[in-house]
């Protein structure tokens, strides 16, 4: 996989372009994050209203909570043991990737803020750029079929009131 | 019976009513295939609308838009992973896969051609057994939901197309989240870190953000590098073609997604994952269902129609609608003075057989539009992936938005996104999450209101007749993968 910008010297082109990391190692980083979110869970779980019934409030909370760290350290396991024959986990374009998740997480306070039509002006564009368009025509085109759709259908026909 | 056919078409082929009619199938079409709108909500928007319409014009409308809406689900569901209804994101399982092979069309035609005929075959049990569909559905109680929960989650094992493991973590992460909110029974808070959490994590945000926001983010990955156009070959010949080949697992598909709809609450997507796992389970190519199995496609899209017809059987045999948009239909009727249930069949004929006689003449024109408008919506993928990663971003968005009026929908469609794009690359996919998503309540509930009637004793749920049998198919659905290796090693040494 080779940068699309050939101005780039070569040596770049792909350091920049393409994270790999062995497979191993990213399931054992998901195992942790899951491990991590049913820890929480479960901790939390325990605070909660025992209840007088065999399954009540607290109950199944627990059990899947368990169960999410039992199988994350399972699959942990299997992966450090099948290490070798794991596929690398390859990202291509990362750092696009990453800026376009945190535009995404950011598009709902900003339509909170500042209201949709201006954000989706300025956000439609450079999250078209960031998917790879180098065209103003095909940006600003796409810019104007979004906010016409948003207009027109969620706002006119559908009566869904835009921020 | 024929009196009223004849009755009710000669009141389907008035103008009014075959406008309203066509009406209903575009803008089910509409509807459906934005991501986040569903059949229910474009039936709810539009009802104010039907109020100066004639009562057969306004029922009619509304029915073809709930059976156009649930067909039009698959189109984004195969163009760009991106379902518009919840049960389409089955569809999309292989449909997707498809369109990345070029195949496009192929996928689509499928999905009308198994749509229309699960449509047909459930309009057909619908007229024939609805009253007593429905007087049966009616015995299910607690201890069966909790049981049909159950078997909808047994199909893990069957949908996983990477190891066990990986998919029982993406499982039991989805049932581990879905008790986040209100308790079903004691009203007690639950992980509410955030006041807008009260009712839980909103279901279809999520699912577009696992589905529709991730596959975005693989877009943004894969940059302008172009893709293959889809190959023409979207003969009708071609399509009838896969249909007869298919039509064991479409009429199959059909029957269950018609008995599956009539049971109150359990709906399409439930219909077409129990579906699709059975067909999964007893096709040849099995093992191929998720990388673009055309005979996935048409399980999953026969089931979800034919759901729509089951959903309508207990709505006119006893009052009691069999999904939300059957319960919107029922605010539709009664606007128009009209009560559902059996008296309907004897005070006012004319509307259930209306209804038979639309579901009947609009789905020839819905396997129309759809026909005709397969080289149309394939050459929107010719059109460069990064303004179709933006479209699909902003339209999930909106639609995400349009569930409440509130931005925080939209946030969570685009976390799910980002965690549904971190667990791809780990290869736990989004099905078993959708699958806890949707029974994870069901099945919790369910199990504890079936305990408090039977006094904690477990005995109590399995000594249900329907509930035993149901418990049972689950179990032998966890261990059908095990049962071929089991088989031929017994053939082995016998040998």
């Amino acid at each position: 996989m080779h940068d699309p910008d050939p101005r780039r010297p070569a040596a770049m082109r792909d350091s920049v372009s393409r994270l790999e990391m062995p497979g191993y190692v990213y399931d054992l980083l998901v195992c942790a994050v899951l491990g991590a979110v049913g820890a929480w869970f479960f901790v939390n779980a325990l605070a909660l209203p025992p209840g007088r019934r065999m399954v009540d409030t607290p109950t199944v909370p627990l059990i899947a909570s368990a169960l999410l760290m039992l199988l994350c350290l399972t699959q942990a396991a299997i992966s450090v043991t099948t290490r070798r024959a794991l596929a690398p986990v390859i990202a291509e374009r990362p750092v696009q990737v990453a800026i376009a998740a945190a535009a995404m997480l950011l598009f709902p306070a900003l339509i909170d803020r500042f209201g949709y039509y201006p954000v989706a002006a300025l956000w439609l564009p450079l999250f078209g750029w960031l998917a790879g368009s180098r065209s103003l025509v095909g940006l600003a085109a796409v810019t104007l079929v979004v906010l016409a759709l948003a207009r027109g259908v969620f706002e006119m026909i559908l009566g869904t009131p835009l921020p | 019976m024929l009196d009223h056919f004849a009755t009710a078409i000669g009141l389907v082929f008035g103008v009014q009513v075959l406008l309203a009619l066509a009406a209903g199938v575009l803008i089910g079409y509409v509807v459906g295939a934005i991501p986040g709108l569903t059949s229910s909500i474009g039936m709810a928007l539009l009802i104010p609308f039907t109020f100066g319409l004639d009562p057969i014009a306004a029922i009619v409308m509304l029915v073809t838009i709930y059976m156009a809406a649930d067909y039009a689900g698959g189109i984004p569901a195969i163009l760009v992973n991106a379902p518009g209804q919840p049960a389409a994101a089955v569809t999309a399982f292989d449909g997707f896969p498809l369109t990345r092979r070029g195949e496009a069309a192929t996928a689509l035609n499928m999905s009308i051609m198994a749509s229309a005929a699960g449509a047909l075959i459930s309009i057909a049990l619908l007229v024939v057994s609805a009253q007593a569909m429905a007087t049966a559905a009616l015995a299910f109680g607690a201890a069966e939901y909790f049981a049909l929960a159950v078997v909808g989650l047994s199909l893990i094992a069957v949908l996983s197309t990477s190891g066990t493991v990986r998919a029982l973590v993406g499982l039991v992460f989805g049932l581990t989240i879905v008790t986040i909110g209100l308790d079903p029974l004691s009203g007690a808070s639950r992980f509410i870190f955030d006041r807008k959490l009260i009712d839980g994590i909103p279901f279809l945000p999520a699912l577009i953000g696992l589905f529709a926001m991730s596959e975005v983010l693989v877009m943004i990955e894969q940059g302008a590098r172009g893709h293959g156009a889809s190959r023409p070959d979207s003969r009708v010949s071609t399509s009838l073609g896969n249909v007869w080949r298919y039509r064991t697992t479409i009429g199959r598909s059909a029957v269950i997604g018609y008995v599956i709809g009539v049971i109150p609450g359990a709906g399409a997507a439930i219909a077409s994952l129990v579906s699709y796992g059975i067909a999964k389970r007893l096709s040849p190519q099995g093992e191929s269902f998720g990388t673009g199995n055309l005979e996935g496609v048409a399980a999953s899209e026969a089931a979800n129609n034919a759901a729509v017809s089951g959903a309508i059987a207990p709505l006119l045999a006893l009052g009691v609608p069999g999904s939300a948009s059957a319960a919107v239909l029922i605010g539709g009727l009664m606007i128009q003075g009209l009560q559902p249930g059996p008296l309907l069949f004897t005070t006012n004929p004319e509307v259930p057989y209306s209804i038979f006689v639309a579901l009947l003449v609009g789905l020839p024109i819905m396997v129309a539009i759809g026909m005709f408008g397969v080289p149309l919506w394939v050459r929107l993928t010719e059109i460069p992936r990064p303004a179709i990663a933006t479209v699909v971003a902003s339209v999930a968005m909106l639609g995400a938005y349009s569930q409440a009026n509130d931005s925080f929908e939209v946030l969570v469609c685009c976390v799910f996104g980002v965690i549904g794009y971190g667990l791809r690359k780990a290869d736990i996919q989004p099905a078993p999450i959708i699958l806890a998503l949707v029974l994870g309540d069901m099945l919790e509930a369910n199990l504890r209101r079936a305990l408090i009637t039977g006094n904690d004793d477990v005995m109590f749920i399995l000594g249900k007749p329907i509930a035993a049998v149901l418990l049972g198919l689950a179990a032998i659905v966890l261990l059908s993968p095990l049962l071929p290796r089991r088989l031929s090693k017994v053939k082995e040494g016998r040998q």
